[in-house]
């Protein structure tokens, strides 16, 4: 079963963060069932981490496993459109074949 | 007939026209492909990223809501971030899907109506008493501060005159004076007395200003009354400050009194080593330097109390009692630095601070004087004329003074 590396970038600790990663968690907890890894980081705190990864907006979430890598922005609220967007629908439903 | 003159090209299949379009547009505008990559910005984009190159990075595809829009930071170049508004749409681009973003700057400056909540909410949660009256006196508004304070109600208020608080206290003389510097100034601020509902009086702050239109004619007049009645008793814990300071000079004498029964040594220390003037007068200089110091060290005290910094103040309490051996000082002398600098030092201090100096300030003044005494003793030990030297005068070039050991 392939594993979800994900990478939220946000700028501090505004209800505008906190939007995305709420909507994150809840898009893990009903779409990726336990199989993926999450870290948040504030650019503001780590700016150099945004500058490496060439962050241009936050919130912006990055898929850094399985391959392609691929990133989305906003608030993350429709689900479908980060799961389309990161190229994750695919592999969910190809998980979900396995699992049956 | 045509609107447009017909010698015009239709603009809208001019590439030129458009682009300068795009490049007018104040919204900044990016087409991005089916993996979120930037396949055209305009010229907004450009600034708002900082100068950044756009084309072929990658932004990512947006993921919000369809037909809304999500409040995003926009990192430029250097970093600095921006608040905008993203919003998006499918197209067909160039015979490929894509999508195209727009991102509009948002001011952090709140919208009117916002300001607006905002003045009415610091209008009903401020400690302040706000009085809005029209220029003949009578009251339109006031605050929830306003009751809090004077015990009048807001419908009590409403309709009345600031009349309603006059406490009786000030003659004519004083009113006429304010109303005067509002006319000429549109402004007075002053201490005055007013009564509550309940009869008491008490002392406020009172600033009144002018509100006027567009035209300069007086619309309202705006009071904002301070409690002063809390200030007040600050002030007079200050004053009992003083007077704990002038307790501090009885403390002196009690050293003085309690040295005198002690040895022999201690007698010599009384007045100083060598029954000397005090170093107040003799050395004024030194003394005040050393006013400075002991200055120094007993806010590094009061420090320790509050933060726990962990000052070196006893490092310093003996160094400075080594020096004042030195100078032969004596415990009147310790007993005068120690009033010298606490008189000083609480002059500028509130009243919260001028306590815990002088609260500290008694430990600090016994470990000196403690100090002072063991290097007497340390010092004196092995000359025994001068360790049971009582005070005569004229004795003092008797004895040299003494070396520091080489430890």
């Amino acid at each position: 079963m392939n594993k979800f590396r994900l990478t939220l970038y946000v700028t501090g600790h505004t209800p505008r963060s906190e939007k995305g990663i709420r909507n994150l968690q809840r898009i893990c907890a009903e779409e990726l069932q336990g199989t993926y890894e999450m870290t948040v980081i504030d650019v503001l705190e780590q700016p150099q981490l945004a500058e490496d990864q060439k962050i241009l907006a936050t919130p912006t979430l990055v898929k850094e496993l399985p391959p392609p890598l691929r990133r989305v922005i906003g608030d993350l609220s429709d689900t479908e459109k980060v799961l389309l967007g990161l190229d994750i629908a695919a592999v969910v439903e190809r998980n979900e074949r396995k699992g049956k | 007939m045509s609107l447009a003159p017909k010698n015009q090209k239709d603009p809208s299949c001019d590439k030129e026209a458009l682009l300068s379009l795009f490049a007018a547009m104040p919204d900044g505008i990016a087409v991005l492909d089916a993996t979120g990559i930037v396949l055209f910005a305009n010229d907004s984009a450009h600034r708002m990223f900082g100068g950044r190159q756009l084309l072929g990075t990658e932004l990512g595809l947006p993921a919000m809501a369809r037909e809304s829009h999500a409040e995003v930071e926009v990192i430029d170049a250097a970093g600095d971030i921006a608040r905008a508004e993203l919003r998006a749409v499918t197209l067909d681009w160039l015979g490929q899907e894509a999508t195209a973003v727009t991102l509009r700057e948002v001011s952090e400056r709140p919208a009117p109506e916002k300001q607006l909540a905002l003045a009415g909410l610091v209008f009903e949660s401020v400690r302040e008493a706000i009085i809005v009256t029209r220029p003949d006196g009578v009251i339109v508004s006031v605050n929830p501060a306003f009751t809090t304070i004077t015990g009048y109600s807001a419908e009590e208020a409403l309709g009345n005159t600031p009349r309603l608080l006059t406490s009786g206290e000030h003659d004519r003389a004083f009113y006429e004076a304010m109303w005067a510097s509002i006319a000429e100034q549109g402004f007075w601020q002053g201490e005055i007395v007013s009564r509550r509902k309940d009869g008491s009086l008490y002392p406020e702050l009172l600033s009144i200003s002018q509100v006027k239109d567009a035209d300069g004619q007086v619309k309202y007049l705006i009071g904002i009354i301070f409690d002063l009645t809390q200030h007040k008793i600050n002030q007079a814990s200050l004053e009992e400050v003083r007077l704990q300071l002038q307790q501090s000079e009885k403390l002196r004498e009690e050293i003085e009194r309690r040295c005198l029964v002690a040895d022999s040594t201690v007698l010599s220390v009384v007045g100083g080593m060598y029954g000397s003037a005090p170093l107040s007068r003799s050395a004024r200089v030194v003394f005040e330097e050393l006013v400075l110091r002991y200055g120094r060290t007993l806010e590094l005290a009061v420090e320790n109390l509050a933060v726990k910094a962990g000052n070196p103040v006893s490092d310093q309490l003996r160094a400075l009692a080594e020096d004042l051996g030195y100078l032969q000082a004596g415990a009147r002398d310790v007993a005068e630095l120690h009033s010298e600098t606490l008189t000083r030092k609480s002059k500028d201090a509130g009243a919260m601070k001028a306590k815990a100096l002088l609260e500290e300030g008694r430990f600090l003044v016994l470990e000196l004087m403690g100090n002072l005494l063991s290097f007497y003793r340390k010092n004196y030990a092995r000359v025994p004329a001068a360790a049971h030297h009582v005070r005569e005068p004229n004795t003092r070039a008797v004895h040299s003074r003494p070396k520091k050991e080489a430890t």
